[in-house]
């Protein structure tokens, strides 16, 4: 190989002294002999000198002392810890960790099978003669529309409470947010949404007033639950937390209770037949 | 390496692990220890390969999520620290090729505050405002002159040059063979030769390496 090849890919190792002893001792031997290396050298010295003057601007102290606090704010804005978390506690839980993600999928898959065919033999089997088959959400008895009303209301308060019970009494700093079961509740709340619907049009008299805000106050709770947009979103629980608590919602549940409202309801005769039947849970 | 030094990168290496060990567990205070021990070097490392103090912050912050975000995919052989400048360096180089304007160097860094080779409290390092101006003009060009080398070269000299790692060492942290290690730092160092041409007298080495 040329010398002077050799002395360039050996002159960088060599201004910071990386050079192994053999070939350094060929290096400077090759500088003592030819001026363009040594001037080579020479100059990618002083270049590194130059470069030695280079200062870093140095942050003070309480950039420091800050730094942490900086950073977990931004990890909490993020929803860092949350993942985290959640990632952890859900490949944990119930000590499924060994489980790979086929062993789930496959069980899913068997399950909707079995779903499938249970389904397909109720819905589809020819009934039986002398009994009367009730078509996909028709009651087969009738009751009256004012008891109706007053048992679906009634369910309605009690599912959401039961609902919220578990928000309120969740602690984010002790408890898995695994064991919240968000998913669930987001559907159970998307349900009661509906039927919150169908109640706010039939509790329209004045005495009804109270139970009709009631339905009002729950729907707003029950529609932030459905809008969580995280499985584990701790702090939009904490807001749902919140909302329950400032509009008194477990007060006004069990002033309800107290006073009888869902009986006084029985009395109701609806100027309009009930349409949503179908929604009845 | 000295039997002593070995000594002590074995401790920190199991107290790193059980740091990580830790961290997997859900324990917040192990992330701050792992934060508080590498937040330094990471800024510093950012900061010399994007040479903004901002951007060098938030890129150390990016390194530090990522590894809490993948903590438990740290495999138990590895080094935490090369593990760290991996991340920071290729945060920075990202930001390196997203940006469009290159930062400006701001004098007042240079002139007012205290500078990393000067003890807390010593005040400015340019007491003449005139020592201060050339010092801050001699900023620039260096600056400048770091920012006409691409990002790998640059990256590779500031490494070497201001993070004191070793060929080998920033051969691991890139994932490249040393001999492209040695490659990337001479062009660095060709290429700032040049731009700093006009600090040195000589130029006939630049003539007959071309």
């Amino acid at each position: 190989m040329n010398k002077n090849k050799r002395c360039q890919e050996w002159v960088a190792e060599a201004v910071y002294g990386d050079l192994p002893e053999d070939k350094k001792r060929i290096f400077d031997d090759h500088l003592q002999q030819c001026d363009l290396c040594s001037a080579a050298y020479t100059e990618m010295s002083s270049t590194l000198d130059i470069m030695d003057k280079r200062r870093r601007p140095e942050p003070d102290n309480s950039f420091w002392e800050g730094y942490w606090d900086r950073l977990a704010t931004r990890m909490e804005a993020e929803k860092v810890f949350t993942s985290q978390v959640s990632k952890e506690s859900r490949k944990t839980f119930l000590g499924l960790k060994f489980f790979p993600r086929w062993a789930f999928q496959a069980a899913a898959a068997s399950a909707l099978v079995v779903v499938g065919i249970f389904l397909g033999r109720v819905l589809f089997s020819p009934a039986p003669q002398g009994i009367q088959t009730a078509g996909i959400g028709e009651t087969q008895t009738q009751v009256a529309p004012g008891i109706e009303l007053a048992q679906r209301t009634q369910t309605y308060v009690q599912r959401s409470k039961l609902l919220l019970l578990g928000l309120v009494n969740f602690d984010a700093s002790e408890e898995d947010p695994y064991t919240l079961d968000l998913p669930y509740k987001q559907q159970a709340s998307r349900d009661l949404l509906q039927e919150a619907g169908w109640l706010k049009q039939e509790l329209g008299e004045a005495h009804q007033r109270r139970l009709q805000e009631l339905v009002v106050d729950l729907e707003a709770i029950l529609l932030q639950i459905a809008n969580l947009e995280l499985e584990e979103d701790l702090a939009a629980v904490e807001l749902v937390q919140t909302g329950v608590e400032s509009r008194g919602i477990f007060l006004k549940i069990h002033l309800a209770d107290v006073a009888g409202s869902y009986k006084t309801l029985e009395n109701t005769k609806p100027d309009k037949p009930a349409t949503d039947k179908s929604r009845q849970f | 390496m000295t039997a002593a030094s070995n000594r002590g990168d074995k401790v920190m290496e199991e107290n790193e692990q059980s740091i990580v060990d830790r961290i997997c567990g859900g324990d917040m205070s192990a992330f701050q220890d792992l934060v508080e021990r590498h937040k330094r070097k990471i800024y510093y490392l950012a900061y010399d390969i994007v040479g903004d103090h901002q951007e060098a912050e938030d890129v150390s912050q990016e390194v530090f999520i990522k590894v809490y975000r993948s903590i438990h995919k740290f495999r138990k052989d590895a080094k935490m620290s090369s593990w760290l400048h991996q991340i920071t360096v290729n945060s920075a180089i990202d930001v390196l090729r997203r940006r469009k304007v290159r930062p400006k160097v701001n004098l007042e860094d240079f002139d007012q505050t205290e500078v990393h080779d000067n003890p807390p409290g010593a005040g400015s390092a340019f007491p003449n405002p005139e020592q201060a101006a050339d010092a801050a003009l001699l900023q620039g060009r260096i600056q400048d002159a770091l920012h006409k080398v691409s990002p790998r070269e640059r990256t590779v000299f500031v490494m070497r040059h201001y993070n004191d790692f070793q060929i080998s060492e920033i051969a691991d942290v890139l994932e490249i063979s040393s001999g492209t290690v040695k490659s990337l730092l001479f062009r660095a160092l060709n290429k700032l030769r040049k731009e700093l041409s006009s600090y040195r007298g000589n130029t006939r080495w630049e003539a007959s390496y071309e």
